[in-house]
């Protein structure tokens, strides 16, 4: 596999992406901060995409961000749905994070054991906008 | 400490996405007849100012008390590993012009962490929040690999939204590029 194999599924995935608002209207944003990646972020991310890809799911983004603010509490992850709510997971490790995907983003239900926490957000004023 | 010299370089590059970077260059060489192992993350963002830059050196003072996200441990124990390691640790930074942080240490140093899962890190690097495109450069003796995320995007702006099946093909190649330094250098030099 080379770069221009990559641009090849690059076009492919982008018509996915851009049809975000399917069956699988998630987004999912892993906490990459320092504690997070010595508390095996890194690892989950990869269990997380692994698991998708499994799955053959392939609309949903996976992005990573600075410390959520859970720092005795990491691996965190958030799903983040398309009507705006959002579920942070708190303590997960590559087992739990593969749950959370299959559950949460495969399945539709939300995996209480692992929640900390749920926050509405306000619209999607992107969304809306266009 | 973390375990691995790319957990590191993940963590230090994250500072650079948070301060607002579109480019984040990262460089690996490996010299075994000078027996040095260098680093280079630069980028793009918005730097740091003289009291900010202070800050960031002091190992762990920093956090807690202070809102600001952008800055944490990530810088000082990257700068802790280095000279752990018979090491120098370089910041240059300025308010407005970005960061460009460089270490370089003794690469058959006992307590050397091992590079590790660069794939990961430098897979992981593509996919922040934002529009950091992610260069890199690993080079090794006579082998030398480059992958440039940019390459990816139509436009700038393009925000990064890759599928679970492209950030397995962006790992794979970066991968395969790593086993081919590896096959010259292996990543740890005692048995």
């Amino acid at each position: 596999m080379d770069i221009n194999d990559l641009k090849k599924l690059r076009d492919e995935a982008k018509k996915d992406l851009e049809l975000r608002s399917g069956e699988h209207a998630y987004k999912i944003t892993i906490s990459m901060g320092t504690v997070g990646i010595a508390a095996g972020a890194r690892d989950v991310m990869k269990a997380v995409i692994d698991e998708l890809a499994k799955r053959e799911i392939d609309d949903i983004p996976v992005t990573i961000t600075g410390s959520l603010g859970f720092d005795d509490q990491e691996v965190v992850m958030s799903v983040e749905s398309a009507e705006g709510e959002k579920v942070t997971y708190a303590r997960l490790d590559t087992q739990k994070a593969r749950e959370v995907v299959a559950r949460h983003i495969d399945g539709g239900e939300r995996v209480k054991e692992f929640i900390v926490g749920i926050a509405e957000l306000p619209g999607n004023t992107e969304e809306n906008a266009s | 400490m973390l375990e691995e010299l790319s957990q590191d370089i993940l963590d230090v590059g994250m500072n650079a996405a948070q301060a607002g970077a579109r480019l984040l260059k990262v460089r690996v060489t490996e010299n075994g007849a000078k027996d040095t192992l260098t680093i280079i993350l630069a980028d793009n963002g918005r730097g740091m100012s003289p009291e900010l830059r202070a800050q960031v050196l002091l190992c762990f003072r920093t956090t807690k008390n202070n809102h600001n996200k952008n800055l944490g441990l990530g810088i000082a124990l990257l700068r802790q590993a280095a000279e752990e390691c018979d090491g120098r640790f370089h910041l240059f930074t300025r308010e407005g012009m970005g960061s460009i942080i460089a270490v370089q240490m003794r690469r058959s140093h006992i307590d050397r962490p091992p590079l590790g899962d660069m794939a990961a890190s430098i897979a992981a690097l593509c996919c922040t929040t934002g529009a950091m495109r992610v260069h890199y450069e690993h080079r090794c003796e006579n082998k030398k690999i480059v992958f440039n995320s940019g390459e990816l995007f139509d436009s700038d702006l393009d925000l990064n939204a890759l599928s679970a099946k492209e950030m397995i093909a962006i790992e794979t190649i970066l991968n395969e590029g790593e086993m081919e330094i590896r096959k010259v250098c292996p990543d740890t030099i005692a048995a």
